[in-house]
C-alpha cells in the first residue's frame, strides 16, 4: 500500500477491495482479475512532467464494445492527482476540470440529455460517445471499481491536440482535460520490463 | 513475465501469440486467414476461412529498427484503390507504440498517427504544425483486400474507406474516413527502398549458442522484395519464385555460389575479432562451485560470436565444469554455455596413457549488440580410477578426499569463426558447381534440350 491518501486499495494478492477509514480497513468486495496486457507502465513507475514529480499508484481498466484502455492514477508532488490514459499505444495526461462541469452542455448531460458528435464545450468538439464498463482495478484508487460499473464516456478534441474526457455515471458528471504525451516526455523510471524487448535509448 | 498472450484460432486450432495484448482487438489468423475478435477473454470467430493466409514481404514477427527504435511486424494489410495496390505493415514496440510501414510502387514510407487533427484551410488545403498540405486527388474508395496479424481496431478483408493524400512536397498526410471516424496519418518517405526489408530479420533475434547467425535471412528478404509496379496483379506477390524456371539454371547456380560467398563474408565480418581479455581463477576440487566475472564486453555489431578459452594448470585425473553466463546488462537476460575440461592419465597393460586436454574453447554464436558481463561458475572434481589407485600411480592425487587446487586462466575474445560454418560453406559452394559440371557434361552428350 503506497498511498494512504486514497480511500480505496485493491489487494494485489487476493483482489479484495479495501476501504480505509482511519486506521481501520474494511473489505467491501472483490475486484476482477485484470486481463494480461503489455503496458510499459506499472504500479511504482515514477517520473516528472510539467514541473512535478509523480508516482503511479493505481490503475483502472475500462472496456467498450471495440476495445479497452488503461487509466493510471498518478500522485504528484503538487498534491494534485492526475490520470495517465493509455490506449492504442498512446498516452494522454489528464487532470480534473471541475470548472467545465458548469458548462451548459455538461449540465444538460448530467440531467440525462445526450451529447452528439460535433457538440462543443469551450474550444473542444465532441468526437466520440460510447458506453464503457469497468474491467477492474489495482493499487490505490479514489473510488471502488465494481465490475458492473457502467458509464457514458464522451471524448472531445481541439485543433491543438488537446482533449477533454467527460464521464457520466449514477453519481453525476466529471470532466478531465489533457493532452497527448510521449512516454519519454514523462521521464519515467521503473518502467515494466517486457520480455524480449529492450528499453529504447530515450527511456534508459 | 511473458510478453505475449497466446490464443488458439477457433477455426484451425493454430496457436497465435498476441504481441500487443491489451491493445489488439482483432486478429486475422496467420494460418487459415479466419478473422477473430480478441477484445474479450473469449476469442470469437468473426469470419471463417479455409485458405492459406497470403504471403507478405515482411513476415509477422520480423523485427527491424526504424528511426532508431526496434519494432516488430504484428499486422499486414493489402489494400487497393481503382489504380494501385500496396502493402501496409503495422509495427509495434511496447515502449514506443505503433507505426506503419507502407510499401507502394517499390517505395517505402513510414506512417505515424496524428494526435492533433489538421486544420482545414479551405476545400483542398490543410495545415499541420505550421506546414500547408495540398490535396493530391479527390477521395477514392480504398479497399482492404487481405489481412493477416493483429490490430488495435476491428479490421476485416473487404473493409472500404474513402481516402486521399495531402502533400507538402516532401511529407504527406493520409486522410481516411470510415462510417464512424476520420483518421489522419503522417507519411514520411524512407530513404533507400532495399534497406527496409533488409533491416527486418524474420522472427525473434536469435539467442544462444544454437541460434543461426543474423546475416543470411536478410539476403533472403532482399530477394523477396523486388520493387513492383502498382498495376501488378495481386497474384504476383512473390516474383522471385515465379521468375525462376529451368532455362535459368546456370544463372541460378551462379547466384547460389555468389550467395554462399556473401554468407561466408558476412559470417567472417560478424565473426571478426576484438581485443582479448584475460583473467585467472583458482578453484579447489570437491568444493562448491566458484563464480567469477571474467570480462565486461561491449559488442557493437548486430550479431557476433564470443570465444572463451579456458586453460588449466597441469592437473591430472580431474575434470572441471565451466558454466558460462553472458548477461546482457540492459535486459538482464543471459546466454548460457557450458564447457568441460578434463585430463586423465594412467597405466594399463599397454603402458601409460593420457586422455583429455588442459584447454577448452567455448563459443557463443550470434550474440546481439549490447554490453555484457561474462560470468563463469567453475567447479573441479577428482576422478578416482580404481584400477589406477590400486597400482598406486595416481594415488597422490586421488581418492583421499583432500581438496586440491586447480589454477585456471580464461581468455575472452569477441569474434570467432565456426568450423561448422566453413564446412557448410564449402558444401554449399561445391554443390551448385558440381550440378553445373554434371549438366554441362550431359548437355555435351545431348541429354538436355536447352
Amino acid at each position: 500500500m503506497r498511498s494512504a491518501a486514497m480511500p480505496y486499495v485493491v489487494c494485489g494478492h487476493c483482489r479484495s477491495v479495501l476501504l480505509r477509514d482511519g486506521q481501520a480497513l474494511s473489505d467491501i468486495g472483490k475486484s476482477a482479475m485484470l486481463p494480461f496486457d503489455v503496458s510499459p507502465i506499472q504500479l511504482g513507475t515514477s517520473g516528472a512532467i510539467d514541473g512535478v514529480r509523480f508516482d503511479v499508484v493505481g490503475r483502472v481498466r475500462w472496456g467498450w464494445e471495440d476495445g479497452s484502455w488503461n487509466e493510471w492514477l498518478l500522485t504528484c508532488t503538487d498534491g494534485q492527482a492526475r490520470w495517465l490514459g493509455e490506449a492504442m499505444g498512446q498516452f494522454m495526461l489528464l487532470s480534473e476540470r471541475k470548472d467545465l462541469v458548469s458548462d451548459p452542455l455538461l449540465v444538460g448531460f448530467g440531467q440525462g440529455q445526450p451529447i452528439r458528435v460535433g457538440d462543443r464545450v469551450a474550444e473542444f468538439i465532441a468526437t466520440d460517445v460510447k458506453q464503457v464498463r469497468c474491467l477492474g482495478g489495482e493499487g490505490d484508487l479514489p473510488f471502488p471499481t465494481p465490475a458492473d460499473w457502467m458509464m457514458t464516456s464522451v471524448d472531445f478534441r481541439d485543433s491543438r491536440g488537446r482533449s477533454l474526457s467527460v464521464q457520466r455515471d449514477a453519481d453525476g458528471v466529471s470532466a478531465y482535460a489533457g493532452r497527448y504525451v510521449r512516454l519519454e516526455e514523462l521521464r519515467p523510471h521503473n518502467l515494466r520490463r517486457i520480455e524480449g524487448w529492450t528499453l529504447p535509448a530515450g527511456l534508459r | 513475465m511473458t510478453a505475449a498472450r497466446v490464443i488458439n484460432c477457433p477455426n484451425c486450432g493454430g496457436s497465435i501469440a498476441l504481441k500487443a495484448a491489451g491493445y489488439s482487438i482483432s486478429v486475422a489468423c496467420q494460418y487459415c486467414g479466419s478473422e477473430l475478435d480478441v477484445a474479450n477473454p473469449d476469442v470469437l470467430l468473426i469470419t471463417e476461412y479455409h485458405r492459406a493466409a497470403a504471403a507478405s514481404d515482411l513476415p509477422l514477427g520480423a523485427r527491424g529498427t526504424v528511426k532508431g527504435i526496434e519494432r516488430e511486424v504484428v499486422g499486414w494489410l493489402q489494400r487497393s484503390d481503382g489504380e494501385a495496390r500496396w502493402s501496409e505493415y503495422l509495427l509495434f514496440n511496447p515502449y514506443a507504440g505503433y507505426c506503419w510501414l507502407i510499401h507502394a510502387d517499390g517505395e517505402w514510407s513510414l506512417g505515424t498517427m496524428l494526435t492533433a487533427e489538421p486544420v482545414a484551410l479551405g476545400e483542398e488545403t490543410v495545415e499541420h504544425e505550421g506546414e500547408c498540405f495540398h490535396r493530391e486527388y479527390d477521395p477514392v474508395p480504398t479497399r482492404t483486400d487481405a489481412v493477416v496479424g493483429e490490430f488495435y481496431w476491428r479490421v476485416r478483408a473487404g473493409d472500404t474507406v474513402e481516402a486521399t493524400v495531402y502533400s507538402d512536397g516532401n511529407a504527406s498526410l493520409s486522410w481516411e474516413r470510415s462510417a464512424d471516424e476520420v483518421n489522419w496519418t503522417l507519411l514520411e518517405p524512407l530513404p533507400s527502398c532495399g534497406a527496409v526489408p533488409a533491416a527486418f530479420v524474420a522472427g525473434q533475434a536469435p539467442r544462444g549458442p544454437s541460434g543461426p547467425p543474423g546475416g543470411p535471412p536478410q539476403f533472403g528478404r532482399k530477394q523477396g522484395s523486388v520493387p513492383r509496379a502498382s498495376s501488378v496483379p495481386a497474384t504476383d506477390l512473390t516474383p522471385v519464385a515465379r521468375r525462376s524456371d529451368a532455362g535459368d539454371l546456370s544463372a541460378m547456380l551462379g547466384m547460389a555460389v555468389a550467395t554462399c560467398f556473401l554468407i561466408a563474408l558476412v559470417a567472417m565480418m560478424f565473426g571478426a575479432g576484438g581485443r582479448p581479455v584475460s583473467q585467472g581463477l583458482t578453484i579447489y576440487t570437491g568444493q562448491p562451485a566458484q563464480t567469477a566475472t571474467l570480462a565486461t564486453l561491449t559488442l557493437n555489431r548486430p550479431y557476433q560470436a564470443v570465444t572463451v578459452t579456458a586453460r588449466g594448470d597441469a592437473f591430472v585425473n580431474k575434470w572441471v565444469d565451466l558454466d558460462y553466463r553472458l548477461v546482457d546488462r540492459r535486459t538482464q537476460r543471459s546466454i548460457d554455455a557450458y564447457g568441460l575440461m578434463e585430463y586423465y592419465a594412467g597405466r594399463d597393460s599397454d603402458g601409460p596413457w593420457t586422455e583429455g586436454s588442459h584447454q577448452r574453447v567455448t563459443k557463443f554464436a550470434a550474440v546481439p549488440a549490447g554490453t555484457y558481463d561474462l560470468m563463469v561458475e567453475a567447479s573441479a572434481q577428482n576422478w578416482s580410477n580404481p584400477s589406477v589407485t590400486s597400482y598406486g600411480w595416481g594415488s597422490a592425487s586421488g581418492a583421499t578426499g583432500e581438496s586440491e587446487s586447480v589454477a585456471l586462466r580464461f581468455e575472452v575474445k569477441p569474434g570467432g569463426v565456426f568450423l561448422g560454418n566453413i564446412l557448410l560453406f564449402v558444401l554449399l559452394t561445391f554443390a551448385p558447381i558440381t550440378i553445373w559440371i554434371v549438366r554441362r557434361v550431359h548437355a555435351a552428350a545431348g541429354g538436355y534440350r536447352s
